[in-house]
């Protein structure tokens, strides 16, 4: 039983750690927008087009 | 052809003057000093972001764009202050899509997103602190003694301290809200339930003996904190739609000034404008401020402020009303009247006044709430008052206990989880929904006004018949080759009307328009000519003229809407009152009447924004659809406004409903919702009861102690989550 005098105390230096993690992460704006960063994932990396090409490869405003 | 007839309503897009300095500092977002923040139309998908946001490091001085496409909002940085922003407006518009700058005082959003990042952060502490003290709950429930059993108390003391000082703060206010209006909300038992609770346990832990509610407590209002959050971002998403006719628009105009010694026309905030001064007005804009026409005659589209369908035709040295949009070439006009001295200003300077001052409706479970409240504190009472002779101590636990276990916590949570739901299920039919209010008053109404132009007809004309009823394309195609330029709403009617195959005739020659007279042109010796024919008052006809021939006659008529005779024909089997309020002529407004088999005595036409007010206030339950500048104030009047598709900024704002399709049979769906809704939160409200007294009376007989209450409390809120979710899915 005398593990749970260590065990305790550590479970609430975690549960500190993630409760101060998680105050930060709102503070740093990571849960403003949850809709658009799963867009940008898919991005192509590295466009060597111009943005001229890009216009001209891209047929998407007649679409509109 | 309709690609024409879009991009012609946006006319000319000048964003200059957001690089001077005057204005720099109204759009400079709050945030960083080199960040400005717009609404942005037509992002649907990765591609429209990713074609965005490649602008970034492609264009000079742009370190960060940034689409956010939950709020329909573009985020520009620049470097430094000698870079502008106008270069990049202009390559995002060039890429389709449309951008409206918002102005730091209006940015609510922002607002929106500190309280949201509040409301988060108490979110997770809640978590933190509930689950933590579950845990050593736990362990006391599985038998822990001694020694450990007390430190376990001691740290769920400890860990429901922030959640009783921090996470339950806005309980607190609430409550205090709510008892300076002589009210009691849910607040009210939640607080008495947390505040009560702890003190109860908070002696009981010191004694060495007695009940402990930490866990429990600590569990419930972080399930009611998480249903009310849900609810607001719900209800935040109506932040993030934007209307036509930006107020902002109105907020500039370009001035003649003398710059270096030569007079032009500069970008100036409008506030600074005094009467006399000249201004000049391009295509597609909104007039800033009333004024008297100086140059040469123009046409001008007043629907949106006054609801007359017909484009107005203004003479020079006539006045013009500020709040119009110029639909044909350039204007400048002899300020006479600025901001709240126009007809316009003093309009937003109205509903400005009377914002806010709609009655709050004490929703259904605030009425329950108050009655169990009030239920419980009597039966404690009487019971603390009876069992006080036999046993003091356990007559003050019990009716304590009771006070806990009944308090409505469960229905706390419920109502806001089933609005939750049913604001989405609104939003998935095209609803965006201000206040979860909205589904308690929808079901009261009894009369319903509409509005006529945009509302119960289309914007904009379109060609009912042609005489003769077979023409060739040849002659389509002269007519369009005269109306290929024009702006008239007339000549957007026909581009519409003429099949896209087919193409202008090229070789017209001497092409003119005169405004109030048409168009000519010569083609192949002889002399063409569109112009107005003379038809039965109310009807609108334009003929193709060769020669001063008739070759071909077109009607037109503002389309009735087809989804507006299915829903007054619902409405009306609903038992509702349906009567239009328009400010066009009375003609227009008898013709729809009489189209949609309403009697004319309740069809109101030529009517001011405050007659529409007026009207709307003197009746009772009322709900009113609109879309114009002149419904804003009858939106605010009526218990209920929804604003349609297409609306202007100011009748949105005012607004508690936006319907974002043109289908108005949608409307009754959104009855079907609130009904739903309604049934619901009735269900939710009768699991609670049937909990309470179950609960309540256990509590008097003694039967409940803390690991009881563990186990009661759980099962409740498992029911009312479990028939939220049940009832949101069918």
């Amino acid at each position: 039983m005398n593990i749970l005098y260590l065990a305790i105390p550590l479970a609430i230096v975690l549960g500190s750690f993630f409760a101060v993690g998680f105050i930060w992460a709102v503070h740093r704006g990571q849960f403003d927008d949850l809709e658009t960063p799963g867009h940008r994932i898919l991005f192509e990396e590295n466009t060597n087009l111009g943005r001229e090409d890009f216009l001209k490869t891209t047929n998407h405003q007649e679409k509109l | 052809m309709s690609q024409i007839a879009t991009s012609s309503n946006l006319g000319v897009r000048d964003f200059s003057y957001l690089d001077l300095p005057d204005f720099r500092q109204q759009y400079l977002s709050s945030d960083t000093a080199l960040q400005m923040r717009f609404f942005v139309d037509g992002v649907k998908c990765s591609r429209c972001i990713e074609k965005i946001e490649s602008l970034e490091g492609q264009l000079p001085g742009l370190t960060s764009l940034r689409v956010n496409l939950g709020t329909h909002q573009l985020e520009m940085q620049l470097q430094s202050e000698q870079f502008k922003f106008e270069p990049v407006v202009k390559a995002v518009e060039k890429l389709g899509f449309t951008l409206q700058p918002i102005q730091r005082k209006e940015d609510l959003q922002q607002l929106a997103k500190i309280g949201d990042r509040r409301d988060l952060i108490r979110l997770g502490v809640a978590a933190i602190c509930a689950s933590n003290i579950m845990m050593f709950s736990f362990a006391l429930y599985a038998g822990a003694t001694g020694a450990l059993a007390s430190l376990f108390q001691w740290l769920s003391f400890g860990l429901y301290l922030p959640v009783l000082t921090y996470v339950a703060l806005p309980f607190y206010q609430g409550f205090y809200k709510a008892l300076r209006d002589r009210q009691l909300s849910i607040d009210g038992p939640i607080v008495i339930a947390s505040v009560g609770g702890f003190i109860f346990s908070a002696v009981n832990l010191v004694r060495g003996e007695g009940s402990l509610y930490f866990d429990s407590l600590a569990g419930f209002l972080f399930l009611i904190q998480i249903s009310r959050f849900l609810q607001k971002r719900m209800q935040r998403s109506f932040l993030s739609f934007h209307g036509k006719l930006p107020i902002e628009s109105l907020s500039r105009a370009r001035k003649l000034s003398t710059l270096d010694d030569n007079e032009r026309f500069v970008w100036t905030m409008s506030e600074r404008l005094s009467p006399g001064d000249l201004i000049l007005v391009k295509q597609g804009e909104v007039i800033p401020a009333d004024g008297v026409l100086m140059s040469e005659g123009c046409r001008l589209d007043a629907s949106f402020l006054t609801g007359e369908s017909c484009a107005l035709v203004r003479n020079q040295g006539m006045a013009i009303e500020a709040g119009v949009i110029l639909l044909s070439g350039d204007a400048v006009l002899k300020v006479t009247a600025v901001a709240g001295q126009t007809q316009f200003g003093n309009l937003l300077i109205k509903i400005q006044e009377s914002s806010g001052q709609k009655v709050k409706i004490q929703n259904l479970s605030d009425r329950w709430s108050q009655i169990l409240l009030i239920s419980v504190f009597s039966i404690a009472g009487l019971f603390l008052a009876l069992a006080w002779s036999t046993s003091p101590a356990m007559a003050l636990e019990r009716s304590l206990a009771l006070i806990i276990l009944a308090c409505p916590c469960a229905m706390a949570f419920g109502t806001p989880l089933a609005l939750s739901f049913s604001l989405r299920r609104a939003f998935e039919k095209g609803f965006v929904i201000k206040s979860a209010d909205v589904f308690d008053k929808l079901l009261e109404i009894k009369s319903v006004f509409f509005d006529k132009t945009g509302t119960l007809t289309g914007r904009g004309l379109k060609v009912v018949s042609i005489e003769p009823a077979n023409v060739s394309a040849e002659v389509l195609a002269q007519v369009l080759a005269l109306q290929v330029v024009s702006k008239h709403p007339i000549a957007e009617a026909l581009r519409r009307y003429i099949p896209e195959n087919i193409l202008p005739t090229s070789g017209f020659s001497e092409v003119e328009e005169r405004i109030g007279q048409g168009v000519s042109g010569r083609y192949a010796g002889s002399i063409y000519k569109m112009a107005g024919v003379m038809v039965a008052s109310g009807a609108k006809a334009v003929a193709l003229y060769k020669d001063e021939q008739v070759v071909v006659q077109f009607n037109l008529q503002d389309p009735l809407l087809d989804s507006a005779a299915v829903l007054l024909h619902s409405l009306a089997s609903r038992g509702m009152q349906i009567s239009i309020l328009s400010g066009d002529s009375v003609e227009e407004v008898a013709r729809v009447a009489k189209q949609l088999g309403l009697s004319v005595s309740r069809c109101l036409a030529r009517l001011s924004p405050q007659d529409k007010a007026n009207l709307v206030q003197g009746d009772q339950q009322t709900l009113m659809i609109g879309d114009g500048a002149n419904d804003a104030l009858a939106f605010q009047q009526a218990d209920l406004g929804i604003a349609v598709s297409g609306s202007v900024e100011v009748a949105l704002r005012s607004a508690d409903v936006y319907l974002l399709s043109e289908d108005l049979g949608k409307i009754d769906e959104l009855f079907e919702i609130s009904r739903r809704a309604h049934n619901l939160i009735r269900r939710n409200l009768h699991i609670s009861i049937v909990y309470n007294i179950v609960g309540g009376i256990g509590a008097l007989l003694g039967f409940v102690n803390p690991f009881v209450a563990a186990i009661l409390m759980p099962i409740s809120s498992g029911f009312i989550l479990l028939s939220s979710w049940l009832g949101s899915r069918k």
